[in-house]
C-alpha cells in the first residue's frame, strides 16, 4: 500500500496541484491583482503563508493564479499540437507513398527552423496576445507527435495483422478506426504527457523574456520574471514560483516516464 | 579427459528454475549435440556456464562440477573463464542478421581480439578465406549489411575461430538459413571439427541436422536432461518416450494416391508480379502457372525471395498483377475490384501467428470480427459462432477472452486459422504456417490443416522452405526459383525422379535422419 | 569523401538555400506587415536613419523588388543600418555580439555532451543501481530545470549569498564564464545523459553485444568499443534541435548574466520593435541552424554505415 501511495506521488501531487489552481478564487482570500502598497514585500507568515510581492499582493493566490494559466496554455498548446500532428502523422503513415515523403519532407524541413526565434518574432510584429501565444506553441509542438504517429501509424499497416484484415475484407475505415488508432493510443497518449510540461516551459520561456504573459495576469514564468528582479532582497518571490513550476514539470515527466515504461515493459512482455 | 565436464547444473533465472541436473562431457575432435524444443533450456545453459547471460536476467548458477580441460573451474573463477572466453572457447551465435556489431567492418570485428603473430588484417583474411568466403582480403573493410544470412553466419565461425580455439560453441547455427546454405554450413563445420581438431557443441531444435552432425545427442525438456545417445541408435531406439514423440512428429512423406484433381477452383496463367516503387521496382514473380482445385493441397517451395510469398498474395487478391491471368471459380479476378463474397472465399494463414493477430483483442473478438463482416449474425448468436469455430480449430473455449500475447504459438495459430475460417472460405493460402512452431506442434497444425481441407472440400496452397514439411502435407508440388516455377509435378513423382537441376539441388541439399 | 556523399552535400545546401530564402520571405513578408516598421509610412525614426533606410530599403520601389534587393545585400552580409542605433550597421552590431554567443554556445555543448555522455554511460553500465538512479534522477530534475530559474538561483548561491563568482560580463573577471556556461549547459546535460543510457540500454540488448562478450571483452571495452557508437546515434540526432535550443537559451543567459551577445541583442531588438536588427540576426540565426542541422547529418553518416549504404 505504502509502496503504491510511492508509485503515485507524481500523479497525486499532479492532481493536487491542478485542483488547487483550478480552485484558485475558492481558496483564497485575496484577490489576485488587486495591489496594497502600504504592504509591500512582505517574507512569509501566518497570513500569507508565501509571503507577498512588492505591490502588496499575495504570493500563493498569484501562483495559484499563475497556474491557471500556466496549465491552461499547458493543455491547450497540447490539445493544438495533439490535433495537428496525429492527423498529419496518420495521414502520411497510412496513405504512404509520395504522399508520406513530402509530408515528412516538410516536417523535416520545419524541424530545422529556428521556432523560438519565430514565436518571438510574431510576439513583436502582432502584439502579445494570448491567442496568439496558443498557437503559436501549438504550432511548434505538432512536429513531433507527427514523427512519432507516422513512425507507429507506418509500423502498424505494415504488420501482418493489418494484412489479415484486409485479407477478411474490413473496410478502410473500419481498419484504420478498429485496428490502427487503437494500437497507436499508446504511444499518442505517453507522448501527450511529455507534450505538457514542454508547452510549460516554452510558455514560462517566452513570459520570462517578457514576450508572454503580460501583467497584471501572471504564470509561472512572469512570476520567476519578477522574482529574478527582486532576488537579492527578497528570496522567496523567485523560490515558490520556481519551484512551483519545477515540480509540475517534474510531476509530469515523471509520470510520463512511468506510462512509457509500463507501455514498453508490456509490448516486450507480450513477445515472449 | 574431457575437454568439458559438467556434471548437475542448475540455472535459475529471477526465481524460476531454467535448467535442472544437466550433465555434460565433450571430447577434443567430438560433436555434441543438444536438442529440445523452444524453452528447454537447451541454450540458457551454456551462456550461463560461460558467464554470457545478461547481467539484468539475475542469473544463479551452480553446478556440481564444471571443468574445462581439467583446470578451469567455469563457474568458481570468473576471471580465468573469461580469459577462455575467445582464445579456448568461440561462440558461434544464433542470429546470423543481428549477432555482428553492425557499426564496424568484418575485418575488424574478426581480428579485434586476435592474440597471435601474424598482422591483424592477414589473419583475419586468411580465416575469411577458410571458411570459404572468396575474395576474401576485399572484403575485409564490407560492413555486415553488405553480407547475405548465410555468409554473415560465416563470418561469425571465423571470428570464432580466431585464436584457435579447442572449443567451438554453435547456438543454432543453420536456423534461418536456406536448405542449400545451411548445407554448405554443415558441411563447413564438419570440416573445421576434423582439420582442427575441435570440439564442437551444436545446440539446435532439428533433428536432421542433430543426425546430419552429431556424434553424441543429449536431448533437453523442460530444462531437463532426459535422453541421450550416439544419433544412430538414439534415433532408431530412443530410450525415452519424449524422443520417441519427437521423431513421431517428425513430418512423413505422405502416403496413398493424390485424389484425382477436380476442376481447378482457381488458376493463374503466366502471372507477372510487380514489387516496390520507383527505381526500386521490380518483377518478382515471373509468368508463373498455377492451379489448385477443390479439396487439393498444392505445395510451393523455393528458397527466401524466390516470390513464394508474392505469388501466394497474388492468388489472394491482394497484390495486383502486370500481366497474366487470373481466375477463381471460372470468374476473373483483379485485385482492388473482389466482390464482397469472392473476398470471403480467399484467405490467408501466416508465419508468424503473433503478429497476424491485433495485440489488443481478445480471442473473441479477433474471430467475431470477419462473422459479424459476412455474416451479420446477432449477439446471440455470434456467441455460438464463435464457440462453434474455437472448437472446429481445436482451441478450449476458455482461451476466448485472452489476448495473443497469453497464448502459446501453437494456441496462437489455431486462432488465426479460426479467423480465415470465420469467412467460410474456398481457398486458403498458408504462408509458412507451420515454419515458427515446434516439432509438435507442427505436426497437431499439419493434422488440422489436412483435416479441414478435407472437412470443406478446401483448396490450400502450403507455402514452404520446409521440404520434408511439404512433403507430408502436399498432393502437388510446385517448386518456385527467382520469381519462375522451375518445376510442377506430383509430390511422389518429384521426390522420385526430380528433372530441373534446381530441384535436384534442393532434394540433395535436405536432410533427413 | 566519395561521390554520393558530395551529391547529399550539395543537395542539403540546395535545400538550406530554398529555405533560407522562404524564410527570408517570410519574415520580410511580417516586418512589412507591422504597424511601426520600416515599411510602413508613420515611422518615427531620426532623420538620419531614415535617409539610409530609404537607400538601403529602396522604398520607392514595389515590395518584390525591395525584397529582391534585400535579399542581395543579405547575401553580401549588409543588413543595412540599425533601426534604433543611429549610425550603427545590423552586421557591425552582429559582428560585435557574435564573438561572445558562439563561446558560450560552444563550451556549453561541449559540457553538455562530456557530462551529458559519460554520466549516461556510467548509468547504463549498471541498471537499477544507485549508480543508475541517483544521476538519472538528477537529470530528470535537470530537465525541469529551465536556465531562468537554475541562472538566477547559481547568482543567488554563488554571487549573492557566498561572493565566491563574478555574476555578470563575459571576459572581464576571472571565471565569469563559469556561471553562464553552467546555466545554460545543465539542461542538454541532462538531455543527452538520458538520450545516451536509453541509447545504450537498447544497444546493450542487441545480439552482436553477446558476440562481443563472448570474445572474452570486459565490461567496458563492450561498452566503449562496441555499443557505444550505436548509442550516440539519437544523441547525433538531437544535436541540430540542441543547437536551436542553446540559441534559445543564450537569450535568457546573456540576458541574466549581462553578457553582450546577439541573444541579448535579440531580445532587446525584439522590445525596441527594432525591425532591421531582428530581420538580420533571424537571418542569422537560420542559416547558423540549419549548417548545424547539415553538420549533424554528415556526422550521423560517419557513425552508422548503413546510412551511408542508403545514400
Amino acid at each position: 500500500m505504502a509502496r503504491r501511495v510511492t508509485y503515485n506521488l507524481p500523479l497525486l501531487l499532479l492532481a493536487a496541484i491542478a485542483l488547487a489552481c483550478l480552485l484558485a478564487p475558492w481558496l483564497s482570500p485575496y484577490p489576485p491583482a488587486a495591489q496594497q502598497l502600504l504592504l509591500g514585500a512582505q517574507p512569509p507568515s501566518v497570513a500569507h503563508w508565501l509571503g507577498t510581492d512588492i505591490f502588496g499582493r499575495d504570493l500563493l493566490t498569484r501562483l495559484l493564479y499563475g497556474g491557471r494559466l500556466s496549465l491552461l496554455v499547458g493543455l491547450t498548446a497540447t490539445a493544438v499540437a495533439l490535433l495537428i500532428g496525429v492527423s498529419w502523422g496518420a495521414v502520411a503513415g497510412y496513405v504512404g507513398g509520395r504522399l508520406d515523403a513530402v509530408m515528412m519532407r516538410i516536417v523535416d524541413t520545419l524541424y530545422a527552423l529556428p521556432f523560438v526565434i519565430f514565436v518571438v518574432l510574431m510576439m513583436v510584429v502582432f502584439g502579445r496576445s494570448l491567442l496568439l501565444l496558443f498557437i503559436a506553441i501549438g504550432a511548434v509542438e505538432w512536429l513531433t507527435m507527427a514523427r512519432i504517429v507516422r513512425a507507429q501509424v507506418r509500423a502498424i499497416v505494415h504488420s501482418d495483422y493489418i494484412e489479415a484484415a484486409r485479407c477478411l475484407g474490413l473496410s478502410r475505415w473500419q481498419i484504420v478506426t478498429r485496428h490502427i488508432l487503437p494500437n497507436c493510443a499508446g504511444p499518442i497518449i505517453v507522448y501527450t504527457t511529455l507534450t505538457i510540461p514542454s508547452v510549460m516551459l516554452l510558455e514560462a520561456f517566452l513570459s520570462f523574456l517578457g514576450l508572454g504573459v503580460q501583467p497584471p495576469d501572471a504564470s509561472w514564468g512572469l512570476l520567476i520574471n519578477q522574482g529574478v528582479e527582486t532576488m537579492e532582497e527578497y528570496p522567496w518571490l523567485l523560490l515558490y514560483p520556481a519551484l512551483a513550476l519545477t515540480a509540475t514539470l517534474l510531476c509530469l515527466n515523471l509520470v510520463g516516464d512511468r506510462l512509457r515504461d509500463r507501455l514498453e515493459g508490456s509490448a516486450v512482455g507480450g513477445d515472449r | 579427459m574431457s575437454l568439458l565436464a559438467v556434471d548437475n547444473l542448475t540455472v535459475r533465472l529471477a526465481d524460476r528454475e531454467v535448467v535442472r541436473g544437466l550433465s555434460l562431457r565433450v571430447e577434443s575432435g567430438q560433436t555434441l549435440a543438444i536438442i529440445g524444443e523452444s524453452g528447454s533450456g537447451k541454450s540458457v545453459s551454456l551462456l550461463a556456464l560461460l558467464g554470457l547471460l545478461d547481467a539484468s536476467a539475475a542469473a544463479v548458477v551452480s553446478a556440481e562440477r564444471a571443468d574445462y580441460n581439467g583446470s578451469v573451474a567455469l563457474l568458481g573463477q570468473p576471471q580465468a573463464r573469461r580469459r577462455l572466453l575467445g582464445t579456448q572457447i568461440g561462440l558461434v551465435s544464433q542470429e546470423p542478421m543481428s549477432a555482428l556489431n553492425p557499426f564496424q567492418t568484418i575485418g575488424a570485428q574478426i581480428s579485434e581480439h586476435y592474440r597471435g603473430p601474424l598482422p591483424a588484417r592477414q589473419r583475419a583474411a586468411d580465416l575469411l578465406e577458410e571458411v570459404g568466403i572468396r575474395a576474401a582480403s576485399s572484403r575485409l573493410d564490407d560492413y555486415p549489411h553488405q553480407f547475405s544470412g548465410g555468409m554473415r553466419q560465416r563470418v561469425l565461425i571465423a571470428m570464432a575461430l580466431v585464436n584457435d580455439p579447442q572449443l567451438l560453441i554453435c547456438d543454432e547455427p543453420t536456423t534461418a538459413l536456406d536448405v542449400t546454405v545451411q548445407a554448405q554450413l554443415l558441411a563447413l563445420l564438419k570440416r573445421l571439427a576434423s582439420d582442427r581438431k575441435l570440439a564442437v557443441i551444436l545446440v539446435s531444435h532439428d533433428l536432421a541436422v542433430v543426425a546430419a552432425a552429431a556424434d553424441h545427442v543429449v536431448v533437453m525438456r523442460h530444462g531437463e536432461q532426459v535422453d541421450g545417445g550416439p544419433p544412430a541408435q538414439l534415433f532408431r531406439q530412443p530410450g525415452h518416450p519424449y524422443t520417441a514423440q519427437l521423431l513421431a512428429a517428425l513430418p512423413q512423406p505422405r502416403s496413398g494416391h493424390p485424389p484425382a484433381a477436380g476442376r481447378a477452383l482457381i488458376a493463374a496463367e503466366q502471372l507477372q508480379v510487380m514489387r516496390g516503387s520507383g527505381r526500386q521496382r521490380k518483377l518478382v514473380v515471373d509468368r508463373a502457372s498455377l492451379t489448385v482445385g477443390r479439396g487439393e493441397i498444392v505445395g510451393l517451395v523455393g528458397e527466401s525471395g524466390s516470390g513464394k510469398s508474392t505469388l501466394g498474395r497474388a492468388l489472394l487478391g491482394l497484390l495486383p498483377t502486370s500481366a497474366g491471368s487470373l481466375q477463381f471459380d471460372g470468374q476473373p479476378l483483379l485485385a482492388g475490384q473482389l466482390t464482397g463474397a469472392q473476398r470471403a472465399a480467399l484467405q490467408l494463414v501466416f508465419q508468424d501467428p503473433l503478429a497476424s493477430l491485433n495485440p489488443r483483442q481478445t480471442v473473441a473478438a479477433t474471430l467475431a470480427e470477419p462473422i459479424r463482416l459476412h455474416g451479420g449474425w446477432r449477439a446471440a448468436a455470434l456467441a455460438a459462432q464463435v464457440a462453434a469455430l474455437a472448437d472446429q480449430v481445436e482451441l478450449p473455449t476458455a482461451l476466448l477472452t485472452r489476448l495473443p500475447s497469453q497464448l502459446s504459438g501453437g494456441q496462437r495459430q489455431r486462432v488465426a486459422i479460426g479467423r480465415a475460417l470465420a469467412c467460410r472460405p474456398q481457398f486458403l493460402v498458408a504462408d509458412e504456417a507451420v515454419s515458427a512452431l515446434d516439432l509438435s506442434i507442427q505436426a497437431e497444425i499439419l493434422q488440422l490443416l489436412q483435416r479441414l481441407v478435407s472437412d470443406h472440400q478446401l483448396a490450400l496452397l502450403f507455402i514452404s522452405h520446409d521440404l520434408a514439411v511439404v512433403r507430408s502435407i502436399a498432393d502437388r508440388v510446385a517448386v518456385m526459383e527467382a520469381g519462375r516455377i522451375v518445376e510442377q509435378n506430383s509430390a511422389e513423382q518429384l521426390w522420385q525422379a526430380p528433372q530441373h537441376p534446381y530441384t535436384k539441388r534442393l532434394l540433395a541439399a535436405t536432410l533427413s535422419i | 569523401m566519395s561521390w554520393a556523399l558530395l551529391q547529399l552535400i550539395a543537395r542539403r545546401l540546395a535545400t538550406a538555400a530554398v529555405l533560407l530564402v522562404v524564410v527570408a520571405a517570410g519574415t520580410f513578408a511580417l516586418i512589412h506587415a507591422a504597424p511601426g516598421g520600416p515599411f510602413s509610412a508613420d515611422r518615427a525614426v531620426s532623420a538620419e536613419v531614415e535617409t539610409a533606410l530609404a537607400a538601403q530599403y529602396r522604398l520607392d520601389q514595389p515590395p518584390l523588388l525591395q525584397f529582391a534587393s534585400y535579399l542581395g545585400n543579405a547575401l553580401r552580409g549588409e543588413f543595412g543600418p540599425s533601426f534604433k542605433y543611429p549610425g550603427r550597421e545590423v552586421s557591425e552590431l552582429i559582428a560585435a555580439g557574435l564573438p561572445a554567443t558562439l563561446e558560450l554556445a560552444l563550451y556549453a555543448l561541449l559540457l553538455a555532451l562530456v557530462v551529458g555522455i559519460s554520466v549516461g554511460a556510467l548509468a547504463a553500465s549498471r541498471p537499477g543501481t544507485l549508480r543508475d538512479r541517483l544521476p538519472m534522477g538528477a537529470a530528470l530534475v535537470g530537465i525541469c530545470l529551465p536556465a531562468f530559474v537554475l541562472g538566477p538561483l547559481l547568482v543567488l548561491v554563488f554571487g549573492v549569498y557566498n561572493e565566491w563568482l563574478p555574476v555578470s560580463g563575459w571576459g572581464e573577471l576571472a571565471g565569469d564564464k563559469l556561471l553562464p556556461t553552467v546555466t545554460l549547459a545543465a539542461g542538454y546535460a541532462a538531455y543527452i545523459a538520458r538520450l545516451t543510457r536509453a541509447g545504450l540500454r537498447e544497444q546493450l540488448r542487441q545480439p552482436y553485444i553477446v558476440t562481443a562478450r563472448a570474445k572474452g571483452l570486459g565490461g567496458a571495452a563492450v561498452i566503449l568499443k562496441h555499443a557505444l557508437r550505436g548509442a550516440l546515434l539519437p544523441v547525433v540526432a538531437y544535436l541540430g534541435p540542441a543547437c536551436a535550443g542553446l540559441i534559445a537559451g543564450s537569450f535568457v543567459v546573456e540576458t541574466i548574466f549581462q553578457i553582450p551577445g546577439i541573444g541579448r541583442f535579440y531580445i532587446q531588438a525584439a522590445f525596441n520593435r527594432d525591425y532591421t536588427l531582428i530581420l538580420g540576426l533571424t537571418l542569422f540565426f537560420a542559416t547558423l541552424i540549419t549548417l548545424f542541422n547539415l553538420l549533424a547529418d554528415l556526422l550521423a553518416l560517419w557513425l552508422d554505415p548503413r546510412q551511408r549504404e542508403a545514400l
